[in-house]
């Protein structure tokens, strides 16, 4: 997605139909900050994914855009128009919503015709739309089932189509695909972005399966506690995380606690790590978080030498995962997960001596300030010692 | 006569049940064609409530068309009538407030107000209105004081009254299935319907009413059959110009000794209920087809479901 040609207005504005700008918005409920005063700015046509874990804010974000919160501040516009004191009925957004919330006592064409008839489109034109959305999703043969006739996976699908046809601008989706099993989850998620390709609306997916926001958007806007903490491509989200909870978020990561030094940190259990990849604004000494992707780290079952980047240990598990190997070592302090395609995995097995070694631009170094967020299971960790 | 031992240990699946059928045959059935039996008897003269059946007559139900007492009837329906109507009007509001405007944690206190008073013996609560509705009571006076009135109410022994405590008695027995059904009401299809374009009027006719149609049946029934056949309220508030048929049989049972004519009012009671909630289904079914007419999407080029699947095969 390039962001390049966006035409704005006079007050930096998007004017284009299918733009999405939220300005400072914030959202409270009762004490609680929902949503923290958040900056977005979403391209027409861009497939854009809320991303965080429960009560980050990415639901009350996506649901103030339909109209069924209102901010407590800022504004909102959907194609240059300022919607925050509208009603949902006069947007011109649509919401897949996450439990389908088809209406049980109309069937699969009345469901979808809906929207239409509320607008009092002339019955044959309803009739051919209604026709060529459930075509598009794949449900004609079913149009005359109720709701409760139909598996998860076929209500997700009328879902989709009752929002569609009705051709908004912008489509809203509320974890659409949470409630489905992993197989189908993964076929709908290409079907989807295929649609949203071809259709060329804006979609805004919420999400907390980062997996699901990495293979769909464009760009990922990473939420915790109100707020947005990275928005950037999948790729950069990943290669690039702005910060720790960016870090072990999105994907896995094995993470350090220690003492920065200039080129990197010494961990408190006597680690070494060099890094190319260090958080601006970090003095030496003080307290920081290192980690090392799974996949950056290759086991060895001789010793490479001397140096940093570098553990010994004991090999405790090999899990095949199909076409990856997935192996822990356990150190005297740690244990430590690597994920290797199945081809380059080294031939070692559970009890072997291994080493595991990294190269410096593939760690990472961040302030600790979000130690309490990745650091899942903190007895994990050695706590400083006296050395 | 070889069985299965295996066989003969099992109960039949309907064997649970008979202990509530032979209750509800004994006490419900039983009872209802014993009323419709007497109905077709004779008093004998001057006993004391004993009844004979040869020759079977139609004679009491002449006796019970006649303007004493169906004038009774056409009243007695009026005020089930309009009483029904009103606590679902009155009914409804409160039980969508209660379900879905309120925060969760304030309807247990609702309910509770809503029960507390029900807590009181039925006699005792209507008796209660004797007092409010006198006209020489607090009510009474009230309006003259602040100028609503110039002279005493006139209230009490009214068909009015009548009305008025038929809505207080049965209201509650409308609130609570129409609250039942608004709150299994899942909030994201009304979201739903607004998001798709619907006004709040629009979700409330196209959404929210119809999926709670049940528990406006429910109320409908659970309030217009006993309230028909009430017959406190019109004893207590009525007076000789609120009477209604439940008191007529009643006084036929108690009072004049001929339970002949008590049970044909009796029947007529029944066969009018009956009948006002077969004319209300039928025009609820039609209402409810011309619904599915004006919602009706065809497809062009689509024939019924599955009917593609099917010859395929």
């Amino acid at each position: 997605m390039t962001m390049a040609s966006i035409e704005t207005n006079e007050f930096g504005l998007q004017t284009a139909n299918g733009s999405v700008d939220i300005v400072g918005v914030s959202k409270f409920f009762g004490d609680v900050v929902a949503v923290d005063s958040i900056d977005l700015r979403v391209a027409p046509g861009e497939f854009l994914s809320l991303l965080g874990p429960s009560g980050c804010g990415k639901t009350t974000t996506l649901r103030m855009l339909a109209g069924f919160e209102n901010p407590d501040g800022g504004s909102m516009y959907i194609s240059g128009r300022e919607v925050s004191a509208l009603p949902p009925y006069k947007r011109d957004v649509n919401t897949v919503f996450q439990n389908y919330s088809l209406f049980p006592h109309m069937t699969v064409a009345e469901n979808v015709a809906y929207g239409l008839r509320q607008k009092r489109v002339d019955k044959k034109e309803i009739a051919r739309r209604v026709g060529e959305a459930l075509e598009m999703v794949k449900m004609t043969k079913l149009a005359k089932r109720k709701p409760r006739q139909m598996s998860g996976g076929q209500q997700q699908r009328v879902a989709l189509a009752r929002a569609l046809v009705n051709n908004p601008s912008v489509l809203l989706l509320d974890e659409p695909l949470g409630a489905l099993d992993r197989k189908l989850r993964q076929e709908m998620q290409i079907e989807l972005k295929m649609l949203q390709r071809d259709l060329g609306i804006t979609f805004i997916f919420v999400t907390h399966d980062q997996e699901e926001a990495l293979s769909m958007s464009d760009r990922i806007a990473v939420m915790l506690e109100g707020h947005i903490e990275q928005l950037a491509d999948p790729d950069t989200i990943y290669e690039d995380p702005k910060s720790a909870f960016v870090a072990g978020f999105i994907g896995q990561n094995n993470f350090w606690q220690g003492t920065a030094t200039t080129r990197g940190l010494k961990a408190y259990d006597g680690t070494e790590i060099e890094s190319a990849k260090m958080q601006s604004g970090i003095g030496a000494g003080s307290a920081v978080l290192a980690c090392v992707r799974p996949e950056a780290i290759e086991v060895t079952s001789t010793d490479p030498g001397s140096g940093a980047n570098r553990v010994a240990g004991v090999l405790a598990g090999v899990s095949p995962l199909g076409d990856i190997v997935q192996f822990v070592v356990r150190t005297d302090s740690r244990e430590l997960l690597i994920r290797a395609p199945r081809r380059e995995a080294a031939r070692v097995l559970p009890g072997d001596p291994v080493w595991c070694t990294w190269a410096a631009s593939d760690a990472y170094v961040f302030d600790s300030s979000q130690s309490d967020l990745v650091l899942v299971d903190p007895t994990t960790e050695n706590a400083p010692s006296g050395d | 006569m070889h069985r299965a031992p295996r066989r003969s240990l099992r109960l039949p699946k309907f064997a649970l049940a008979l202990p509530s059928w032979g209750y509800y045959v004994a006490f419900f059935l039983v009872p209802v064609v014993l009323i419709i039996f007497y109905s077709f008897g004779t008093k004998i003269p001057g006993s004391a409530g004993r009844t004979e059946f040869s020759p079977l007559t139609l004679d009491r139900y002449r006796d019970a068309i006649k303007p004493t007492f169906f004038v009774v009837l056409q009243q007695t329906m009026r005020i089930s009538i309009t009483g029904t109507l009103l606590c679902l009007i009155i009914g409804f509001p409160v039980a969508y407030f209660m379900a879905i405007r309120i925060p969760a944690r304030w309807r247990g206190i609702f309910l509770g107000v809503l029960i507390i008073p029900f807590w009181t013996n039925f006699l005792i609560r209507t008796i209660a209105w004797r007092i409010v509705l006198s006209p020489v009571g607090f009510l009474s006076n009230w309006l003259q004081d602040i100028g609503m009135r110039d002279s005493n109410i006139q209230v009490l022994n009214t068909k009015a009254a009548v009305q008025l405590g038929v809505v207080y008695n049965y209201l509650p027995l409308m609130i609570f299935p129409l609250f039942v059904t608004l709150d299994r009401l899942e909030p994201a299809l009304r979201e739903a319907s607004k998001d798709l374009g619907a006004s709040r009027l629009k979700t409330f006719l196209q959404v929210t009413l119809p999926l709670c149609a049940p528990g406006v049946i429910a109320g409908l029934l659970l309030v217009f059959i006993p309230l028909s056949g009430d017959y406190i309220t019109a004893a207590v508030l009525g007076g000789a110009d609120g009477n209604m048929s439940g008191a007529l049989v009643a006084s036929q049972f108690l009072q004049a000794q001929n339970q002949a004519l008590g049970s044909a009012i009796a029947v007529m009671l029944m066969g009018s209920i009956l009948l006002v909630i077969a004319i209300v289904a039928i025009i609820s079914f039609a209402f409810k087809a011309v619904l599915h007419r004006m919602r009706k999407v065809d497809i062009p080029g689509t024939r019924g479901d599955d009917l593609a699947v099917a010859t395929n095969g």
